[in-house]
């Protein structure tokens, strides 16, 4: 991934001050230009909350602030792709966490269009900035679908504290046909298995160096109910940031277990998105000569 | 006339090129006779032949002849790039690293058709009679006999010179006799003659004085030449240049060396230096000048070499040869280094980017080398593996840096893997000649375009070797261009843990020079580079140059490995081992090396005719298999070779059972040498069994240098602190049967002897010894208990049948071959049995296990338990998706898995695997579809196993799905663990499943047989397959 140069929040009114908190706190630790998406309304109490908030952090980023008007979802896509935001910092409303009939929302939107990794800062959570410490990257050990260990690894260099792994495999029902990485035997396994976590790492994170993958300092293997086990991990380590990986879609595939990750997490938890790899392919069995 | 002297300007332009090879006549066209002497034309032909060109000298007289005139004044090097083809299309000769003359082909004529060659020539011979012509037989010739048309005195001995003169006395003589067609009418005689005599393939051909009736002919040489020198070595035809003197028609019949143009050949260049009398074929250039002409033409041509060969820096045309990558995906890189990785057997590179991505492993093995397990990831490896056991200081395969590495800065930005400018990338391996080549483009946001090329190679000719060619070129644009080619890395104590830097030279010099020392083991390690900057030395290894647009900068660097296992001063040897290599002779280097690689397709090379993608797999893996062994006596194969650090290097069983057939029925010198670690590990498996308070010999489970065993005892999960026990080190003591079995094969496939006395009865006999003490007495037999079997789901198990079926074979094999020594070398015997302290009862002893020991039979289903008590385990049902991939879960419910019917990967099914006709066919069946359904294929070995038992039992889709599961093993990534090593062991079974069952070959009274298999009834998609195979000194073509 690039590095994350500019962070977006798009202010909502009911949740804004503790947004800004965290937001240019983020933009802080990774030394990241930080703008802001507020309503024209909104405008005056951004800024004196903004005072507040750069105040309580010193030397704080400098933000930018842009007008929200017209169309707020265009709005928003626009400015990720003009200011070239490498992470959406995002309040949740719970409305959108319920079941799949959820009404529709401005958060549902941008949740599930935003193209770049979006850091949430649940409604439950009581804390008023983040005591980020770690990050805890839950994966599936399919292969494709590591893009929340690749964020992670670039988050945990830039803001030097340490990546801590879980894998869950599902207490019940077989593993799914692409999440052989992790949940597979491998012929003898102590010889296998570790180098096979440490590959995991690789190819999550194929551009980072030996040292920086050294972030990661633990990996914990466990079964049973998916959101269980990681709720279970947060709550025995709250100052942790959870990195997840989402397809992004709120109401199908394992989006009933992220809606109660997001329900019940007391930490902030931040989504990112399934890439699609590179083309690039053997000439072998069905493909040769091809 | 020397080289030097020969003019470039006086050859037509199709002459004025530098050829490849060179096939020629003797008689008249390289010499004017056998008896004058020929010094300029050797001298030319030495230089030729040691400038990297390839001759053949293709002439009907026998070797003995060629090599009086000619080739015993050759150099040996020059040598090693003749080939003689003689007897008329039936001997060919090359020769060995001394020199020595070695027969390559040889056409053995049958019974029938040496009788038919006397019928044809005699009836000739009455026909002419009848005619009232004189005639004369003459059968001395190998596959041939000539009938002298006119055996006066005045043309006993005609010289070429006199051709025209003797053709107008042949066809007086003829015409005289009444014979009005003249010579033409002869030869058309002579065919018909064959037609009756049954001899319709018969070769005809006529010097004039004489009608030749052969098996073969000069075409046959070529064509040897193109299927087992030219095309192998991927020469383009139009790189070949052709020499005679008779192409054109004499006496009506065509010029006898118009059998050299054979299909496959048309674009070589056809040159005639004979006189022609009634000119030459089109498409044959007619310069005249005889001997002394292509002689100047040698001399020519050793000027014209000099330039890099296009051929040998491009990969082979055919698609069959190549593993292509088109595009790249960062996150498939490790995958896919593992797949490119290139070998010797000295030492394994695998297969990075020569600009590697930061997550890159670009590792160098270097066999043999091994130190002390380090735990270098805090995440997984101290997770699940205790550092308890591990204080073996050889018990971890050494990753050296990469050696390939360049770092390249243009105007145009960095120029990597990992830059945002790339366009495209390919990478090829290339098979036939065991080269990596990459291309990348590259094109920033400013348009400005570079293109990189590169190739490398891991020299099989010389194992201490390493080539690496670069070509950055700018496309569109000039300025300041850097290219770092040091071999220093960055974050080298945390990437190579093992390693100390002893000592680095670097600056000011032309070599640069790695000194390393290995921690725990405190082997010395020199890597020393000298790199050339478009043919100028360099001692800068920073190179900086300006760029222009179009004009490519090319490097050329040298690496040299040697460590303390091979020499005493390491680094000495590496530096005089480079300094010793010239820019000029870079690709001579890579023709050495691709000629070994031709070597050795010659003998290994799998075709299927009418699937080349099931040939491209199987070239795949055979690749693999040879780049992983060096003829290095004390050291074997690691599980997944010198391409990936899983298993940390450690040899297994698979080694014996799975890869040496393959060797041993290709390449039986690569056997012996693996046998030979076997032997030389021997005090390490004496130990062993010492320390479990027995006798003999136990081989480990896990070994490296040493023989000692080390395969870690526990795995500790530490999040949940479950501790994991390691079995296997203590109970799968099979592979010392393993071992012995594979002495014994070694021993019936090539009866060699030597080996025999010195090493394999001492292998034999120390591990019979061990199995004598291993066993247990009792209900009136003997019995093995606590051991697990290949299903290494079951441990702590008795009486396992694979188990006890080797043990027996042991013991039958050390007696058999007691009894040989006892009978046939009498005085070796008597110092072998004092030196192993043979006790007079102790071999009565093992003939009364091997007796008793207890092999589980068929029950009334034909099923042969897996040992005592696996028929009343809990049954359980395998899911589809669980084949192999089980779920993880296995590893923590070991103890439940222990009391089910749950298989890892085949047991009893390798009796039959290895033993084709040990059981009936009724009770493979039985057993194939018992076990079958119970396995989980969790082992990359199981496949092929599986795949070899239903071609047995007539399974034929089964067998071809496994079989092909088996064979892409690691091209298609299937258990998604390449990117740790390919799988030699799954190879070396999909070698030996084809070629045992579903070709269903084996020996039987020295020759192959087949199993009374018939084509028709082999499974469809290798019904057509070829390989060559040996047995007992013989190369056999299937």
């Amino acid at each position: 991934m690039k590095p994350i140069r500019s962070i977006l929040t798009p202010l909502v009114a009911v949740q804004a001050h503790r947004i800004l908190q965290n937001a240019v706190l983020l933009a802080t630790l990774l030394r990241a230009e930080l703008h802001l998406l507020v309503e024209p309304a909104q405008l005056k109490a951004t800024q004196a909350r903004l005072k507040l908030a750069t105040a309580e952090k010193g030397n704080g980023p400098k933000p930018f602030i842009h007008a929200w008007t017209g169309d707020r979802l265009s709005d928003f896509l626009d400015a990720v792709e003009t200011y070239d935001i490498g992470l959406v910092v995002l309040g949740l409303e719970t409305t959108i966490l319920g079941i799949s009939s959820a009404p529709l929302s401005l958060e549902k939107d941008i949740l599930e269009q935003c193209p770049v990794p979006i850091l949430l800062t649940p409604s439950r959570r009581s804390l008023q900035r983040i005591p980020l410490e770690s990050l805890l990257v839950a994966v599936s050990g399919e292969r494709k679908n590591n893009e929340a260990l690749d964020v992670a690894i670039h988050l945990a260099n830039t803001a030097q504290i340490p990546v801590d792994i879980l894998h869950v495999t599902p207490a019940e029902g077989p593993c799914s046909c692409e999440a052989v990485l992790l949940e597979a035997m491998k012929d003898q396994f102590h010889h296998e298995y570790p180098r096979i976590i440490e590959h995991l790492a690789a190819q999550a994170s194929p551009f980072s160096s030996a040292r920086e993958i050294r972030c990661i300092r633990n990996f914990s293997h466990c079964h049973g109910d998916v959101a269980d086990e990681i709720l279970k991990m947060i709550h025995t380590n709250p100052s942790a940031m959870l990195v997840l990986e989402w397809k992004g879609f709120l109401a199908k595939g394992r989006a009933e277990t992220l809606r109660k990750i997001l329900r019940q997490s007391a930490s902030l938890v931040l989504l990112t998105k399934a890439r699609l790899p590179p083309h690039a392919r053997l000439k072998v069995g069905d493909h040769f000569g091809s | 006339m020397t080289p030097d002297e020969a003019s470039t300007n006086e050859w037509s332009a199709p002459l004025r090129k530098h050829f490849r090879t060179i096939i020629f006549d003797w008689d008249g066209t390289a010499v004017p006779d056998r008896r004058t002497p020929v010094s300029e034309m050797v001298r030319a032909l030495n230089h030729t032949l040691e400038r990297d060109t390839i001759c053949a000298i293709i002439t009907g007289t026998k070797f003995q002849a060629i090599d009086h005139q000619c080739t015993r004044f050759l150099s040996p090097r020059a040598k090693q790039n003749l080939y003689v083809c003689t007897n008329r299309g039936s001997e060919v000769y090359s020769f060995s690293k001394s020199g020595e003359p070695t027969l390559r082909f040889t056409r053995h004529a049958l019974q029938a058709e040496d009788h038919a060659l006397t019928q044809v020539v005699l009836t000739l011979q009455n026909r002419l009679t009848g005619f009232g012509l004189e005639t004369q037989v003459i059968s001395d010739r190998m596959n041939r006999r000539k009938l002298d048309l006119i055996p006066t005195p005045r043309w006993k001995d005609p010289k070429k010179s006199e051709f025209r003169e003797l053709l107008s006395d042949v066809q007086a003589r003829l015409l005289s006799a009444g014979l009005t067609g003249g010579l033409k009418e002869v030869v058309e005689l002579a065919i018909q003659i064959t037609k009756d005599c049954a001899l319709p393939n018969a070769k005809i051909t006529s010097d004039i004085k004489h009608v030749e009736i052969g098996l073969t002919d000069k075409s046959d040489s070529v064509s040897w030449l193109l299927e087992n020198v030219i095309s192998p070595l991927d020469i383009s035809p139009q790189a070949v240049a052709i020499f005679g003197d008779e192409f054109g028609p004499l006496g009506g019949i065509r010029g006898s060396d118009t059998l050299m143009m054979i299909r496959g050949l048309e674009p070589a260049t056809v040159v005639s230096v004979g006189v022609e009398p009634n000119g030459v074929p089109q498409g044959v250039a007619h310069i005249s000048g005889g001997p002394r002409r292509f002689t100047e033409f040698l001399c020519s041509q050793t000027e014209r070499r000099g330039a890099p060969l296009q051929a040998t820096s491009t990969p082979t045309a055919d698609p069959s040869w190549l593993i292509e990558q088109e595009g790249f995906d960062p996150s498939r890189e490790r995958e896919l280094e593992s797949i490119f990785a290139l070998g010797n057997g000295y030492l394994g590179i695998r297969g990075s980017s020569d600009t590697p991505i930061p997550s890159s492993q670009g590792d160098l093995f270097i066999a043999g080398i091994y130190s002390k397990k380090i735990v270098t990831l805090p995440y997984s490896e101290a997770q699940f593996i205790t550092t308890a056991d591990r204080d073996n200081p050889y018990s971890e395969l050494v990753p050296f840096p990469f050696p390939f590495r360049m770092a390249i800065t243009t105007e145009a930005g960095s120029i990597s893997l990992a830059s945002s400018t790339l366009k495209n990338y390919s990478r090829f391996l290339d098979l036939r000649q065991g080269l990596l080549f990459a291309v990348a483009s590259f094109e920033d946001t400013y348009g400005k375009k570079t293109t990189l090329r590169t190739l490398r190679c891991a020299s099989l000719k010389d194992p201490h070797l390493l080539l690496q060619t670069l070509e950055i070129t700018c496309e569109n644009y000039s300025g300041p261009l850097e290219v770092n080619v040091s071999l220093a890395v960055s974050d080298f104590h945390l990437n190579h843990p093992h390693l100390h830097v002893k000592n680095i030279e670097n600056s000011g010099s032309p070599t640069e020079l790695f000194e390393f020392e290995t921690k725990a083991s405190a082997y010395k390690i020199c890597l020393a580079c000298q790199v050339f900057e478009n043919g100028k030395e360099t001692d800068s290894f920073r190179i900086q140059t300006q760029a222009k647009p179009g004009e490519p900068l090319r490097i050329q660097k040298f690496i040299s490995v040697y460590t303390s296992r091979d020499v005493d001063d390491p680094s000495a040897q590496a530096r005089n081992h480079i300094l010793s290599k010239e820019c000029s002779d870079f690709y001579s280097y890579i023709s050495d090396h691709c000629r070994a690689w031709s070597e050795t397709w010659t003998k290994t090379d799998i075709l299927f005719p009418d699937d080349p993608a099931l040939t491209q797999a199987e070239r795949f893996n055979i690749y693999h298999l040879r780049a992983a062994v060096n003829h290095d006596p004390k050291i074997s194969i690691g599980a997944r070779t010198l391409t990936g650090r899983a298993y940390e290097g450690h040899i297994f069983w698979d080694v014996e059972i799975f890869m040496f057939p393959f060797f041993l029925y290709t390449q039986p010198e690569i056997a012996r040498d693996l046998l030979l670690y076997r032997y030389h590990t021997l005090p390490g498996a004496k130990n062993r069994a010492t320390s479990l308070g027995l006798r003999g010999a136990c081989y480990a489970w896990e070994s490296t240098v040493t023989g000692e065993d080390v395969t870690p005892r526990t795995i500790l999960i530490q999040d949940s602190n479950v501790a994991v026990p390691i079995f296997t080190g203590s109970q799968q003591i099979h592979v010392t049967a393993d071992v012995a079995y594979a002495v014994w094969l070694y021993w019936d496939a090539t009866l060699d002897e030597d080996f025999m006395l010195r090493y394999g009865a001492e292998i034999l006999v120390e591990t019979a010894r061990f199995w004598a003490t291993r066993v247990s007495e009792y209900e009136q037999g003997f019995h093995i208990l606590g051991v697990i079997g290949p299903d290494e789901y079951h441990s702590n198990i008795t009486d396992n049948a694979f188990t006890n079926w080797m043990v027996r074979i042991n013991f039958q094999k050390a007696h058999s071959v007691y009894e040989w020594m006892r009978t046939n070398h009498p005085s070796s015997f008597a110092e072998f049995c004092s030196r192993l302290a043979i006790a007079p009862g102790e071999v009565e002893q093992w003939w009364r296990i091997e007796r008793t020991i207890l092999i589980p039979t068929p029950n009334s289903k034909g099923v042969i338990e897996q040992f005592k008590g696996f028929f009343d385990l809990q049954d359980v049902t395998i899911d589809n998706g669980e084949r192999l991939k089980p779920p993880v879960s296995r590893l923590l419910q070991w103890e439940a898995i222990n009391k089910q019917k749950l298989i890892k990967q085949a047991d009893v099914l390798m009796i039959p695997f290895l033993f084709q006709n040990a059981l009936s066919p009724e009770v493979v069946r039985a057993n194939y579809l018992f076990y079958e359904p119970l396995t989980d294929h969790a082992s990359s070995l199981s496949l092929a196993v599986h795949a070899a038992i239903a071609a047995r039992i007539g399974l034929e889709k089964q067998a071809e799905e496994y079989w092909k599961q088996s064979l892409n093993f690691d091209v298609q990534n299937l258990m998604n663990n390449t990117a740790l090593g390919i799988h030699a062991g799954c190879m070396g079974a999909t070698w030996q499943a084809l070629v045992f069952h579903l070709l269903g070959i084996e020996f039987k009274n020295g020759a192959v047989a087949t199993n009374g298999m018939s084509k028709s009834s082999l499974p469809r998609f290798c019904q057509n397959a070829r390989l060559k195979l040996f047995y007992r000194r013989k190369e056999f073509q299937i």
